[in-house]
């Protein structure tokens, strides 16, 4: 009976043990190969289509909000991000515009007069496309797995580093595609979206980027 | 066409005149030793742990995010605005005697704003532990109206099984100018509420979502 319970112990500390492996990330070996590795596939890449999942944590109420959704990016600046679960959401970014759509109404409006979309814009772009790797808006530490790298960035200009604390990008190595972001906010609060089924440099129709309401 | 207008005016005014002087003389008056318990309970019913998609639209401006109510303890409750992709507006903590501001992105800052929200938003969080001013039944609602000074006055309405709130109305005496309508409960939280504003075209729209 000990025995079986000592078995049970060591199985579930070997588990622990393995998964913290996985997981752990130490700097990479050669940084400048890897940098210019993610800006030149970045530059490469003219389409993404995947699924996400966001979760917003609230760290002072330990609450969680999670959504659902796919994710499209079309070479230079075209995303579309539609959320399915638990709302439907349409965000289009496309030259400048912005398309809004809920289930009561479509907004378009100009990105230069929305500052929050803005950010959000350029922070999501520049994690697709790895020209964060190149931006001097972060101090970026690079890190990296078996099966992953990981960008730790800190924010240097003045209004990211009011809202950010840091922000990580998680990429997986064989494709160099985007699995993971998670937005460190002052505040102890954190967004995090998780990339899966991405589909690269497929055909995309320019419809799908429309801004017209 | 002066005259026309004019005419038009002069009706309007005199229905608005006629209608909220009948409004306030059509209802009958109940005594608080004779409303159940269920009724009083009906009337406190408030959102404690529950999120909300919400719309707002303001004149021809139309906002959307969700709205986040959690009870953090048997008295304090928080309700925090995020955008559908992920960003916080704001973080209002409300207690018994205060409204706390946590958080509140800088162009929200403003006096006017923050009352609208303080007072929206509190009145679906916070219930009363005073005795109300009065009592009245009309048609099938049985309301409980508060006094707040100023000549400012708050109905709490239920309906006549005394299952639920139905609407919450905020203002003078008779003309009030927010109006708040609440269908629905599911796990003692509403599942719809649509506030209005009467003196700008304000309109808040919550709809329960599963979390």
């Amino acid at each position: 009976m000990i025995m079986k319970h000592r078995m049970v112990y060591f199985l579930l500390f070997m588990c622990t043990a393995f998964t913290a492996m996985a997981q752990s990330f130490a700097p990479v070996k050669d940084e400048a190969g890897t940098r210019k590795k993610i800006a030149d596939i970045g530059k490469n890449s003219i389409s993404i289509k995947a699924d996400f999942v966001q979760e917003k944590n609230l760290a002072m109420l330990s609450e969680k909000i999670t959504s659902k959704g796919t994710f499209y990016f079309k070479k230079d600046n075209k995303v579309r991000l539609e959320y399915h679960q638990p709302f439907k959401y349409l965000l289009v970014i496309n030259d400048g515009k912005i398309l809004i759509k809920d289930d009561a109404k479509s907004t378009q409006m100009d990105m230069h007069k929305n500052k929050i979309f803005q950010e959000v814009n350029n922070i999501i772009i520049s994690c697709v496309n790895g020209s964060a790797i190149g931006s001097t808006d972060f101090d970026i530490k690079m890190l990296e797995n078996a099966s992953q790298l990981k960008l730790e960035m800190k924010p240097i200009a003045k209004g990211l580093k009011d809202f950010f604390s840091s922000i990580s990008i998680i990429i997986d190595k064989k494709d160099y595609s985007v699995a993971r972001i998670e937005m460190n906010e002052v505040s102890g609060d954190n967004t995090i979206i998780n990339f899966s089924n991405k589909e690269l440099n497929g055909n995309m129709d320019d419809k799908l980027f429309s801004v017209s309401k | 066409m002066l005259s026309f207008l004019r005419h038009t005016m002069f009706s309007l005014g005199a229905t608005a005149f006629v209608l909220s002087f009948s409004s306030c003389h059509t209802i009958k008056k109940l005594e608080l030793a004779t409303i159940t318990t269920d009724c009083i309970q009906a009337s406190r019913q408030r959102i404690h742990n529950a999120t909300y998609n919400t719309k707002i639209d303001f004149y021809k401006k139309h906002f959307s995010g969700l709205l986040l109510f959690k009870a953090v303890n048997d008295t304090d409750n928080r309700v925090v605005f995020v955008t559908e992709t992920g960003f916080k507006l704001f973080d209002f903590e409300f207690t018994p005697h205060n409204f706390n501001i946590q958080y509140c992105l800088p162009p929200l800052r403003k006096k006017m704003i923050l009352n609208i929200f303080k007072n929206d938003l509190g009145q679906l969080v916070q219930s009363d532990t005073i005795s109300p001013l009065h009592i009245n039944q009309k048609d099938s609602l049985i309301t409980f109206t508060f006094a707040r000074g100023n000549n400012r006055y708050e109905d709490y309405s239920v309906d006549s099984k005394c299952s639920r709130l139905t609407g919450i109305e905020r203002g003078g005496k008779c003309l009030k100018q927010v109006t708040t309508k609440i269908s629905g409960l599911t796990r003692g939280n509403f599942d719809e509420i649509d506030i209005y504003h009467r003196p700008v075209k304000l309109h808040i729209s919550l709809k329960q979502i599963e979390r």
